[in-house]
């Protein structure tokens, strides 16, 4: 009897050890390099229009295969001119259809001051090859905390991206 | 019925970031504090030293707030401020700010500007606060 239970507990153990994930559910990881530039407005004198910082975004995106639709994307942000910063974002993709996903999320900016703030998007991709497209879009960011925002001003900006997207 | 328009949307807002791109970033504006430079503040849209509370334009240089721009050339305007001081010049032409150097006699005139320039060389550019002839009233 103590054998038999013994074996059951062994058993019972090595399956929870051994066992395998599902083979069907596969983290599907992807890249991006975009370069944005466009206008900015707002701050305290919100009539202004300015030619926004070029913008240079290298980001990776999971999915999961069985819902190829919902995409999570974490990317890196450097405004390379006319002055640099740096910072992060993180974004719900939705595909659309093969060619087309809308996003949304936050952009935060920590260096050389702070700055965040949401953020939309759209992308259209040219698709290369079954693993390579060209994405170009709109994007709008809405900046509204931070020790960059001159006084309690909030600074918006449209931004046109085009870049490489690669399923890795 | 979504799909079928989101092109178009997508269409203009891409012509709209295209067209923000010829906008030019104006000169010593701001809407950011990290637009200005290291020690500077973006109040009301424009880099403010915070130290000295003078306005700093794109060339860099500083000047007091409220005073005008001293690269402004200020020949005519000296000239026809020493040229106010001469008495004749007075009497002849009448006030020198509303031209009377110009209207006066040629000599006084060439006057003026002679003294104008040899302001110049001896001071250098003038400064307003200089309380120099760009203001007419030297010491």
């Amino acid at each position: 009897m103590t054998r038999r239970l013994a074996a059951g507990f062994v058993a019972c153990l090595a399956t929870l050890l051994v066992g395998r994930s599902a083979a069907a559910q596969q983290y599907v990881l992807g890249g991006s390099a975009t370069l944005a530039s466009g206008i900015a407005g707002g701050g305290p004198d919100s009539a202004a229009l300015e030619r926004a910082r070029t913008r240079l975004r290298v980001a990776i995106d999971f999915r999961v295969d069985e819902f190829p639709k919902d995409i999570l994307a974490v990317g890196m942000l450097a405004e390379l001119e006319p002055h640099s910063s740096f910072g992060i974002d993180l974004r719900y993709v939705r595909r659309l259809s093969p060619k087309l996903d809308v996003n949304a999320g936050g952009l935060a900016f920590f260096y050389p001051e702070s700055l965040i703030g949401p953020t939309c998007g759209l992308n259209y991709h040219f698709v290369l090859s079954p693993t390579v497209d060209v994405v170009v879009g709109p994007e709008l960011d809405v900046f509204i905390i931070g020790t960059d925002l001159p006084g309690n001003s909030v600074v918006w900006q449209g931004l046109l991206q085009a870049g490489i997207h690669v399923d890795l | 019925m979504l799909t079928s328009r989101l092109p178009l949307a997508f269409a203009t807002m891409s012509v709209s970031a295209l067209l923000g791109l010829a906008v030019g970033c104006k000169p010593g504006e701001c809407l950011r504090v990290s637009d200005c430079n290291t020690g500077l503040m973006c109040v009301d849209g424009t880099c403010i030293d915070a130290g000295t509370d003078a306005h700093v334009d794109a060339g860099g240089d500083a000047r007091p707030d409220g005073a005008p721009d001293a690269r402004v050339d200020s020949r005519a305007d000296s000239s026809a401020s020493d040229a106010g001081k001469r008495p004749d010049s007075a009497q002849e032409g009448g006030s020198a700010r509303d031209g009377g150097a110009h209207d006066g006699p040629t000599a006084d005139a060439a006057d003026a500007h002679a003294d104008a320039h040899a302001d110049a060389g001896e001071g250098g550019t003038k400064q307003p606060s200089d309380g120099g002839a760009a203001d007419g009233t030297r010491g």
